[in-house]
C-alpha cells in the first residue's frame, strides 16, 4: 500500500550515494541538452546512459518495465500523430486521401515519442535512486525556503495516509448504501459527493492537527537558526561527478553552437 | 520538590465554530499545582476539556487556537501568554492521541531530530540527544526505519521520544494510547513509567484507562463541567464511585466492585487494584471458611439456544482472502453466523477481524470460498444491496459525516434506500430521539464533539433498519456513559432479535453482552465458543493477547478460597459472593448455635 | 478567507498546503470515475484544484494544484509531464484563487473556474505542442483536458457549497487567530 507512493528502490550503490543536489543537476542537465539539441542520436545517448545507470543502480527490471509499459501508448500515439499530421517537407512516402506522411515527419515523430521516453528515464532514474528525504534535502540544500520544503516532505508523507483514508471513507459510505456504480456519467459524479465532503472535512481536521503538532515541535521558532542533524555532504565522488557532468553540458552546448 | 506547572483560575472558550453563535466556555476557573516528578492522570468525559487542558500546558491554547482566555498558566516559571509555543516547547512536551497527525518525517531518527533542528541544536548534540530519546523509548534498533510502516504503539512511542529530546521537564500526553491495542497500551504505559522514575519527568496524562491509571499514576484529576472535580490519589478518587458515575466518568472494575459489595453485603469494601481486592477478600473467605462449602455445579455454557429450523444468515465457506499486495490476510475461514447472535470477534492487531467483517457486507469479495449473506453470494451481489440488511459502523465516525445537519446525515441512509418519505422521516425522528440528539438536529454533524460524532454515525446506521449490525472497535476513546448509553442502544437493537457482530478488544464488553466469541489469529479461527468457554481457556487467550477483565481473574484467583471461577461481569460476581457469604454464615451459624447448645448442656450439666 | 504569501509561512499554513497537495494528488491518482460505455475514465484533479482555489485563495490554489498534480504525474509514471503539470495546473489553481476566492455566490465561481480552465488548456497545448509532444498529439489532448475542466467545475463548485455547509470552520483555517482576556 505505502510502497505504491515511493519509488525509492533502496540499494547500496555509486549512484544511490551520490548527493541529490548531483542528481538533479543531472536531470536538468540531461533535459536540458534533449531540448537544446533536439536530434536522434543525441536522445537515444541520453536513453542509453540511463539505461546503464539504471543498471548500475541495480534497478529492479520490472520497474522500468513498468514505466515503459505506462508510456509506450503515448509514444506510439505521439508518434502516429506526428507521422500523419507533422506534414513537413521532403519525400512522400505514403499518401492515402488526405494522409500524407513523409519522412521528415517520420523522423520527428521519432524523435518526439523517444524524447518522451528519454525524459522519463531521466526523472525516474532520480526518484528511483533518491529517497523522498533527500530529494526535499536537496532541494533546501539549493536555497528554497525550508518551509517550502517542510510542505512538500509533508505532502510526501500523507499520500499513502489519505490513500487508505479515501479508501476508508468510501467504504464507509458504501457501507450506508452509497452506489458508486450508477448508470449515467452525472449520476456517477454526484454519488462521489458524500466520499469527496467527508474525506475533505477530515483531511482539514488533519491539518489542523498537524499544524498543532508542529508548533509543538518549534517550528518557527523565534530567533534561532535552524541547525541540521543529518547536513548534505559533499563528498569527493560527488565533485567529480559534477565536474563531469559539466565538462559533458559544455562540449555539448559548444557542439551544439557550431 | 519544585512545583513545575501552576496554574490560576484558567478560563478558556474557543471561538464560536459558526458566526453568530455564543463562545461556550470549555474551562471555567482551574486552579491546580503538580509539583516536579509525579505522575497525573487527567480524567472527564468525551469534551469535557481534556484535549484543551492539554494544549494550555504548551501555549497552543490560546496563541494558536485564539478565543478567550483569563488566568494564568505558569510552566517552569514561564507564563505561557508571555511566550510563544515554540519556546515553551523546551519546556513542555506536547504528545496527540493520533500518532498519524504529529509524525512528520520519514525516518525515525529524523522524526526525533525534528524538534531539535528547529530549537537550531548542534548535530553532535542532537545526536546524543536522538539516541538517548529512543533508548528511553525502547527503539534503539529503530532508527534507519521508516516511520510509515511502524504499529501503532511503535508510533506514539516514536512521537514521545520525539518529544523527548527537546528535554522537557514537562512531558504531557494526550489520550495517547486511545488508539492502541492492548500490547501497544500496555508498552506506551511502561515506558512512562521508566521516564518518570529515572528521569524525574513530570508528567500530565489524559486518558480513559482507568486500570492502568489505577496502578501508575500519583495522582488522578477529574475534570468536571470545566472545573477540577476530584484530586487525589488514585485510591482515593476512585473511592467516590457514585459521584463518578454520576458525572459519568468509570472507576476500575475493582473499585466497582468494592462499591458494589459493599452495597450489597453492608460491610465496607474498599479497593481499587486486584492484589488488594484479593487479598481483602481472601482474608474474608478464610474467615468464613468458604472453601468448605459446596462447589455449584459450574454453569453449563448454554449457548445460542438455536432451534434446527433456523437458517443461518451468513455462511461462510472455506473463506481465504489476498490483499492485491499479497498480504494473506484470512486462511480457509468456515463459520455460520444465526439471526438473533451475538458474536464477538475477537484478536490481536492485524489478525483479519476487519477483513472478515468486510466480507459480510461485500465491501471485500473472497479470493477463495464464498460468502453467502442470506443466500445472495456476496460475490455477485452489489455492496449497495447488502448494505440494506448488513449495517456496518466503523470505527472512525468521519469516514463518513458529510451532510449539513444531523437529521440529513441520518436521513442518508433510508433516503438512498428510496423508502417513502414519511416512513424515512419517521425512522429519523427515532433515531434523533433514540439518541438525545433532537437539540442538535439542525447543527452540522462535523462540528459535534467526538462522542456525540459517534452517536450520529450510529444513528444514521441503524435508521436504515439492517438485521445485522457490525460494530468496528466501537466503544473506544469514549467514556464510561457513552459508553452504556453506545452499548444499551446495541443491546436494544439485538433484543429485537438481530444479529449484532461486535469487533472489540474490550473484553469487560464480551463478557457483558457477547454470546458467543470468535477469535482470529493469523487469519486462522483459533476458537469458537461462548465467552465463558473462552475465559476458561488459557492456552487460547494468551496465544491471542487477550486479558481477562478483572472481575474474571480475581474469581479465579479466588477458586480455591472457594468462590465460583466462572465469572463473567461484575454483577455475577457480586451475585455469588453474596449468596456464598450468606451460605457460609447460615452454615457457620447453624455450627455456632450447635456448639452453644453443647456448651449450654454441658453447663447445665455443671 | 485565504491566505497571503509571507516570506515566512505559519506551520498552520504548512500543514494546511501539505495536506491539500496530497489530497490533489491522491483525487489524481485514485479517485478515478469511468465513463460508462467507454474503456476511459476521469480523474478528479481538477475538483480538488477548483476546489482549493475556490476557498484558500491563489497561492494555496498555486501550490496544491501545481504541486499536487506534478507528484500524481511522477507516481502515475508520467514524469515527462510533471514539469508541464507543475505550470499548468499552478496556473489554473492561481487564476481560479486569485478570481474566486472567498465568492459565496455560484456565477462568480464559474468564471473563476472558467478562466482557470482556459489556463490549464492553453498551458497544455503551448507546453505539449511546443516542447514535448509536437502539435498535433497536443490538440488531441484538449478534448481531453477539457472534459476533466468541465468535470472540475460539474463536481467542484457543488463540493464548494456542500463543505462550506457540513463544516462551517473551514474559511477559517490556516489564518492567524488572535486572543482576548
Ligand atoms: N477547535 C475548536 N473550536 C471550537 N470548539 C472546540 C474546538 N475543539 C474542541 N471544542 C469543543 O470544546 C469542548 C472540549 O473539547 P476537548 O477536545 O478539549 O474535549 P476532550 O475532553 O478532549 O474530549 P475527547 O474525549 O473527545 O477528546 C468540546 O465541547 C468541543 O466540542
Ligand atoms: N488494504 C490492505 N492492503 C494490504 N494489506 C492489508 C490491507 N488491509 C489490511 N491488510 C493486512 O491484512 C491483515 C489483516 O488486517 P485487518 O485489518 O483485517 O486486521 P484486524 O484484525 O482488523 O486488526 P486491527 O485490530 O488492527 O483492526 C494485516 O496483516 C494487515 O496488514
Ligand atoms: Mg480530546
Ligand atoms: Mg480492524
Amino acid at each position: 500500500m505505502a510502497a505504491s507512493f515511493d519509488l525509492y528502490q533502496p540499494r547500496n550503490t555509486a549512484i544511490h550515494r551520490l548527493d541529490p543536489r548531483v542528481k538533479l543537476a543531472f536531470v536538468v542537465e540531461a533535459t536540458c541538452l534533449t531540448f537544446l539539441w533536439p536530434r536522434l542520436e543525441v536522445v537515444l545517448a541520453v536513453i542509453g546512459v540511463c539505461v546503464l545507470a539504471l543498471g548500475w543502480a541495480r534497478i529492479p527490471a520490472a520497474r522500468v518495465v513498468g514505466v515503459l509499459r505506462v508510456i509506450a501508448p503515448l509514444m506510439v500515439i505521439v508518434f502516429g500523430l506526428t507521422a500523419l499530421f507533422g506534414a513537413g517537407t521532403g519525400p512522400i512516402l505514403i499518401a492515402a486521401g488526405p494522409f500524407i506522411v513523409t519522412a521528415a515527419a517520420l523522423a520527428r515523430g521519432a524523435l518526439l515519442a523517444l524524447r518522451l521516453l528519454a525524459l522519463a528515464l531521466i526523472v525516474f532514474l532520480w526518484l528511483f535512486t533518491t529517497d523522498q528525504a533527500s530529494i526535499v534535502r536537496g532541494f533546501v540544500a539549493l536555497g528554497v525556503p525550508y518551509e517550502w520544503g517542510l510542505t512538500l516532505a509533508l505532502a510526501l508523507r500523507y499520500l499513502p495516509l489519505f490513500a487508505s483514508l479515501f479508501e476508508q471513507v468510501r467504504d464507509a459510505q458504501q457501507a450506508r448504501g452509497l452506489d458508486l456504480e450508477q448508470k449515467s456519467f452525472r449520476g456517477r459524479l454526484q454519488a462521489y459527493q458524500p466520499v469527496l465532503v467527508a474525506m475533505i472535512i477530515s483531511a482539514l481536521r488533519h491539518s489542523e492537527h498537524l499544524g498543532w503538532a508542529l508548533e509543538a515541535r518549534a517550528v518557527g521558532a523565534t530567533g534561532v537558526r535552524r541547525s541540521t542533524f543529518r547536513p548534505l555532504r559533499f563528498r569527493r565522488a560527488d565533485g567529480l561527478a559534477l565536474a563531469g557532468l559539466s565538462l559533458v553540458f559544455v562540449i555539448g552546448v559548444v557542439l551544439r553552437v557550431l | 520538590m519544585p512545583t513545575d506547572i501552576i496554574i490560576r483560575d484558567l478560563y478558556y472558550a474557543y471561538p464560536p465554530l459558526r458566526e453568530g453563535v455564543e463562545a461556550v466556555p470549555v474551562l471555567r476557573g482551574i486552579r491546580l499545582q503538580v509539583a516536579r516528578g509525579e505522575f497525573v492522570a487527567l480524567l472527564g468525559r468525551v469534551g469535557a476539556g481534556k484535549t484543551t487542558f492539554c494544549m494550555a500546558l504548551n501555549g497552543l491554547v490560546p496563541h494558536v487556537t485564539g478565543g478567550i482566555f483569563r488566568g494564568e498558566v505558569t510552566v517552569l516559571g514561564q507564563n505561557t501568554k508571555q511566550h510563544t509555543v515554540p519556546d515553551l516547547a523546551r519546556a513542555v512536551g506536547l504528545v496527540f492521541q493520533d500518532p498519524e497527525s504529529q509524525i512528520v518525517q520519514m525516518h525515525v531518527e529524523d522524526e526525533v531530530a525534528f524538534g531539535c533542528e528547529n530549537l537550531g541544536i548542534a548535530p553532535a548534540e542532537i545526536e546524543e540527544r536522538v539516541t538517548w530519546a529512543l533508548a528511553a523509548v525502547g527503539l534503539s534498533d529503530y532508527r534507519r526505519r521508516s516511520t510509515q510502516l511502524l504499529s501503532g504503539g511503535e508510533k506514539q512511542r516514536v512521537a514521545i521520544a520525539a518529544m523527548l529530546a527537546m528535554r522537557p521537564q514537562v512531558l504531557v500526553l494526550d489520550e495517547p494510547t486511545a488508539s492502541l491495542d492492548p500490547a501497544g497500551k500496555a508498552a506506551v504505559f511502561q515506558v512512562l513509567a521508566e521516564l518518570r522514575e529515572r528521569h524525574e519527568i513530570t508528567i500530565v496524562m489524559a486518558t480513559q484507562e482507568l486500570e492502568r491509571i489505577a496502578r501508575f499514576a500519583d495522582r488522578v484529576i477529574v475534570l468536571h463541567q470545566g472545573q477540577i472535580g476530584l484530586d487525589g490519589p488514585p485510591r482515593e478518587v476512585f473511592e467516590q464511585v457514585a459521584r463518578l458515575q454520576e458525572w459519568g466518568i468509570g472507576v476500575p472494575q475493582m473499585a466497582e466492585l468494592g462499591h458494589l459489595l459493599t452495597r450489597r453485603t453492608g460491610r465496607p469494601h474498599r479497593f481499587v487494584e486486584l492484589v488488594d481486592a484479593y487479598r481483602e477478600l481472601r482474608h474474608q473467605a478464610r474467615k468464613l471458611h468458604m472453601e468448605k462449602l459446596a462447589r455449584r455445579p459450574t454453569p453449563s455454557a448454554a449457548g445460542r439456544p438455536r432451534s434446527l429450523a433456523d437458517e443461518p444468515q451468513i455462511v461462510v465457506r472455506d473463506l481465504s482472502h489476498v490483499y492485491p499486495d499479497g498480504t494473506v490476510a484470512l486462511r480457509n475461514i468456515n463459520l455460520d453466523i444465526y439471526p438473533g447472535e451475538f458474536i464477538a470477534l475477537l484478536g490481536p492487531n492485524g489478525s483479519g477481524k476487519t477483513t472478515l467483517a468486510k466480507h459480510f457486507n461485500g465491501l471485500l469479495k473472497p479470493t477463495q470460498g464464498k460468502v453467502l449473506v442470506e443466500q445472495h453470494d456476496t460475490r455477485t451481489t452489489r455492496v449497495a444491496l447488502l448494505a440494506r440488511s448488513i449495517g456496518y459502523a466503523f470505527q472512525n465516525p468521519d469516514h463518513q459525516i458529510f451532510a449539513p445537519t444531523v437529521a440529513e446525515e441520518i436521513a442518508f441512509g433510508p433516503r438512498i434506500q428510496d423508502l417513502p418519505a414519511p416512513l424515512a422521516a419517521q425512522r429519523v425522528a427515532e433515531a434523533l430521539d433514540r439518541f438525545r440528539l433532537i437539540p442538535y438536529a439542525d447543527l452540522p454533524p462535523a462540528l459535534l464533539g467526538y462522542g456525540q460524532r459517534r452517536q450520529v454515525a450510529l444513528a444514521a446506521v441503524l435508521a436504515t433498519q439492517p438485521m445485522t449490525l457490525i460494530l468496528d472497535e466501537p466503544t473506544g476513546g469514549l467514556d464510561w456513559r457513552s459508553q452504556q448509553e453506545f452499548m444499551e442502544v446495541v443491546a436494544d437493537f439485538h433484543a429485537l432479535g438481530r444479529t449484532v457482530i461486535l469487533i472489540t478488544h474490550d473484553m469487560r464488553l464480551v463478557a457483558e453482552y457477547a454470546r458467543r466469541a470468535i477469535v482470529l489469529l493469523d487469519g486462522t479461527i483459533i476458537f469458537d465458543g461462548t465467552p465463558a468457554d473462552l475465559f476458561g481457556r488459557p492456552d487460547v487467550l494468551e496465544r491471542a493477547g487477550l486479558a481477562l477483565p478483572a472481575v474474571t481473574r480475581l474469581a479465579q484467583r479466588l477458586a480455591k478460597h472457594g468462590m465460583t471461577p466462572h465469572v463473567l461481569t461484575l454483577a455475577e460476581f457480586a451475585a455469588v459472593w453474596q449468596a456464598r457469604v450468606q451460605a457460609c454464615r447460615r452454615k457457620s451459624g447453624k455450627a455456632e448455635r450447635a456448639v452453644s447448645e453443647v456448651r449450654g448442656a454441658d453447663g447445665s450439666q455443671l | 478567507g485565504g491566505i497571503y504569501m509571507n516570506r515566512r509561512l505559519s506551520p498552520g499554513t504548512v500543514a494546511l498546503a501539505a495536506l491539500l497537495i496530497a489530497l490533489t494528488t491522491i483525487f489524481t491518482l485514485l479517485v478515478r470515475v469511468p465513463i460508462p460505455a467507454t474503456q476511459g475514465y476521469v480523474n478528479l484533479s481538477d475538483v480538488a484544484i477548483t476546489f482549493t482555489g475556490l476557498i484558500f485563495g491563489p497561492w494555496v490554489g498555486l501550490a496544491a494544484g501545481g504541486i499536487g498534480a506534478a507528484l500524481a504525474d511522477l507516481l502515475g509514471g508520467y514524469a515527462q509531464f510533471a514539469p508541464l503539470s507543475l505550470v499548468a495546473h499552478g496556473l489554473e489553481g492561481l487564476v481560479i484563487g486569485w478570481l474566486g476566492r472567498g465568492r459565496k455566490a455560484p456565477a462568480p465561481m464559474i468564471l473563476a473556474w472558467l478562466a482557470g480552465a482556459v489556463v490549464m488548456i492553453a498551458g497544455y497545448l503551448l507546453g505539449e505542442g511546443l516542447l514535448l509532444t509536437g502539435w498535433p498529439a497536443a490538440i488531441a489532448e484538449v478534448p481531453s483536458n477539457a472534459l476533466q475542466a468541465i468535470v472540475g467545475a460539474l463536481v467542484g463548485i457543488p463540493l464548494v457549497f456542500a463543505v462550506r455547509q457540513a463544516y462551517p470552520p473551514i474559511d477559517r483555517l490556516g489564518q492567524r487567530r488572535t486572543w482576548t482576556e
